[in-house]
């Protein structure tokens, strides 16, 4: 049940699936991630997550119990969801700085990869994202390879990372 | 109390607080390689006050160098910051960060000034960073509610919203004295701050009519309520208070609210010390056992023993001061102190709900190892994340307030 002062992150995500309805996925995913930059202003610099051997991650995502709840009451995976994730992954797949690419599992990964780079940003790091655990069973967990790479640890160490973990991520000091 | 080994910890402490000082200026609230090597507003401010009660004033102009080059856009202190000053929080606001920093400040610059207050203070220091003290005190009111003139917080000195969401004694107490202490400096330096007068007066009124209890003789620690701009806060989703006793209810005469024998505080100080004295380790434990929420078992912390003692200092009763102090120099283990000490037993009990609730994560089950690896486990204590810096801070401030009562006359 949506209480009535709860409700705007509810909200969000109606206004999201409208805006990809109104606009398309592309357009939401710029949106998406213009409202994470925006955020971090509001913020300054920051590093996110629990550091772990050169590495930071998340023990849980800090969306996933207000997405769960609209998954519950509006149905598992809106189609303009995945409409979102779908084209964040063909953009992926023609990038040539695929290192730089969010690791996609949920549409709020880009909103929330955008916050977090440009904190990092701003205190003196780049960001890489290696991989996120999607919160719903039935979707796949997202991976950045290059990212993996480029981090110097193997896709077994990540998953191992994930099974205590849902976002692994590098910072790395800009010199 | 056998003042040559008070001595030897109050040297050592003075050493650890200068040890754990990075070259940027953080205080670590531990050591690195240690649980907490990050810099935390609220311990990094104790143990400024800690450098300038131990007249290393160098060493507290760093630290708060440190801070204010940390503040976010907002005003805001954050619940963390790593060694280059960015912010690594997990947690959401501690408002009382923002109080703390602004009071330690003014101490700086009332140590600086001394006797020649007006000549040698380090007002330049303090105008450079006027900037951030207008963003601190902005933010701070910001969150007062305007019905009850208290300020909001979600979190406070324990980091748990579950007793502290909503207009908390200490958060209060910090950010009221924290806008006296910018206002002290603004007056120094020539300001208008006539406005935040008014409305450091009037949280303080409401700290001393809200936040007390006629019927219990004592301060109470928390007026819950969701959301600050609650209006009216009676409709708010959590309207209720929490009448636990908290050894932050001395936190309106520990700031210099109200006086030391006024019958408020020494009532509220009679409930800590009858509820929270522990009777079988000595000690002052933080609040209640039931809220089952000590890390390594229920037990004594060294930094509110420490705090507690200031209040029989300040009120000359000696025979108090000094079993409180020399509670903490005969709990110290090489001239150290940890963040709390229990026993095996409640250790094993604690250890046994974390367990099956399954709320043990990594970062306690290396404390576990390091409070079972302890030379103190065999003799039967738990000493629970050692050392601590913020308790050698308050230490060195309540030996020293100790010392200048009783023993330099």
């Amino acid at each position: 049940m949506i209480r009535l002062g709860s409700m705007l992150p509810q909200a969000f995500m109606i206004g999201i699936i409208e805006m990809v309805n109104e606009a398309g996925p592309e357009k939401t995913a710029e949106w998406l991630t213009n409202i994470g930059k925006e955020m971090a202003k509001t913020q300054g610099p920051g590093l996110e997550g629990s550091p772990l051997d050169g590495l930071n991650y998340l023990p849980f995502c800090p969306f996933a119990d207000e997405l769960i709840r609209f998954i519950d009451i509006f149905g598992e995976h809106p189609e303009e969801f995945l409409k979102i994730v779908q084209y964040a992954k063909e953009r992926e797949a023609e990038d040539k700085n695929k290192v730089e690419c969010p690791a996609v599992a949920t549409f709020i990964c880009l909103l929330h990869n955008a916050y977090r780079k440009k904190r990092a940003k701003m205190a003196g790091y780049e960001t890489i994202h290696l991989a996120c655990k999607a919160i719903m069973p039935s979707a796949p967990t997202a991976y950045n390879e290059e990212a993996i790479k480029v981090a110097g640890i193997t896709k077994e160490e990540v998953d191992n990372i994930l099974q205590k973990g849902s976002c692994i991520f590098k910072f790395i000091k800009k010199e | 109390m056998d003042i040559s080994e008070a001595d030897k910890l109050y040297e050592n402490c003075v050493k650890i607080l200068k040890e754990n000082q990075h070259p940027n200026g953080g205080f670590y609230a531990s050591p690195p390689g240690t649980r907490y090597p990050f810099i935390y507003p609220r311990d990094h401010s104790i143990c400024i006050l800690g450098a300038i009660s131990a007249d290393l004033l160098k060493e507290a102009k760093h630290g708060l160098e440190f801070m204010l080059a940390a503040q976010k856009p907002s005003g805001e202190f954050s619940q963390r910051y790593d060694v280059d000053g960015n912010d690594t929080s997990y947690k959401d606001l501690q408002i009382d960060g923002n109080g703390l920093i602004l009071y330690a400040l003014n101490q700086y610059l009332k140590a600086t000034g001394g006797l020649f207050y007006d000549s040698l203070a380090d007002k330049a220091f303090c105008n450079q960073y006027w900037e951030a003290i207008e963003k601190a005190v902005e933010f701070i009111l910001i969150n007062k509610n305007n019905e009850v003139d208290l300020i909001h917080t979600i979190n406070s000195i324990h980091e748990y919203p579950a007793y502290e969401h909503g207009f908390e004694i200490y958060a209060n107490c910090t950010c009221c004295t924290g806008l006296f202490g910018a206002i002290e400096i603004g007056e120094a330096l020539g300001k208008d701050v006539d406005e935040w007068k008014q409305q450091a007066q009037q949280i303080r009124l409401a700290i001393l009519e809200r936040l007390y209890s006629p019927r219990r003789r004592s301060f109470i620690k928390c007026i819950r309520v969701k959301y600050k701009s609650s209006e009216p806060i009676g409709y708010d989703a959590f309207a209720s208070s929490v009448i636990d006793v908290d050894a932050v209810e001395y936190s309106p005469a520990h700031f210099g609210l109200i006086d030391e024998h006024d019958l408020r505080n020494v009532k509220t100080i009679k409930r800590i010390h009858e509820k929270l004295w522990d009777k079988e380790l000595g000690g002052l434990n933080r609040y209640p056992e039931l809220w089952n929420r000590n890390n390594g078992g229920y037990g004594p912390w060294c930094h509110f023993t420490c705090q507690l003692s200031n209040h029989y200092t300040a009120i000359g009763d000696q025979d108090m001061a000094e079993k409180y102090l020399w509670w903490v120099v005969e709990m110290a283990h090489d001239h150290m102190l940890p963040e709390h000490i229990s026993t095996v037993e409640r250790f094993e009990m604690w250890l046994e709900d974390y367990s099956n609730a399954r709320i043990l994560r990594d970062s306690k089950l290396t404390m576990i190892e390091n409070v079972r690896s302890h030379p103190k486990w065999k003799e039967g204590f738990a000493y629970v994340t050692m050392p601590l810096i913020w308790p050698h801070a308050e230490f060195i401030r309540a030996y020293n307030n100790y010392k200048n009562k009783f023993i330099k006359r």
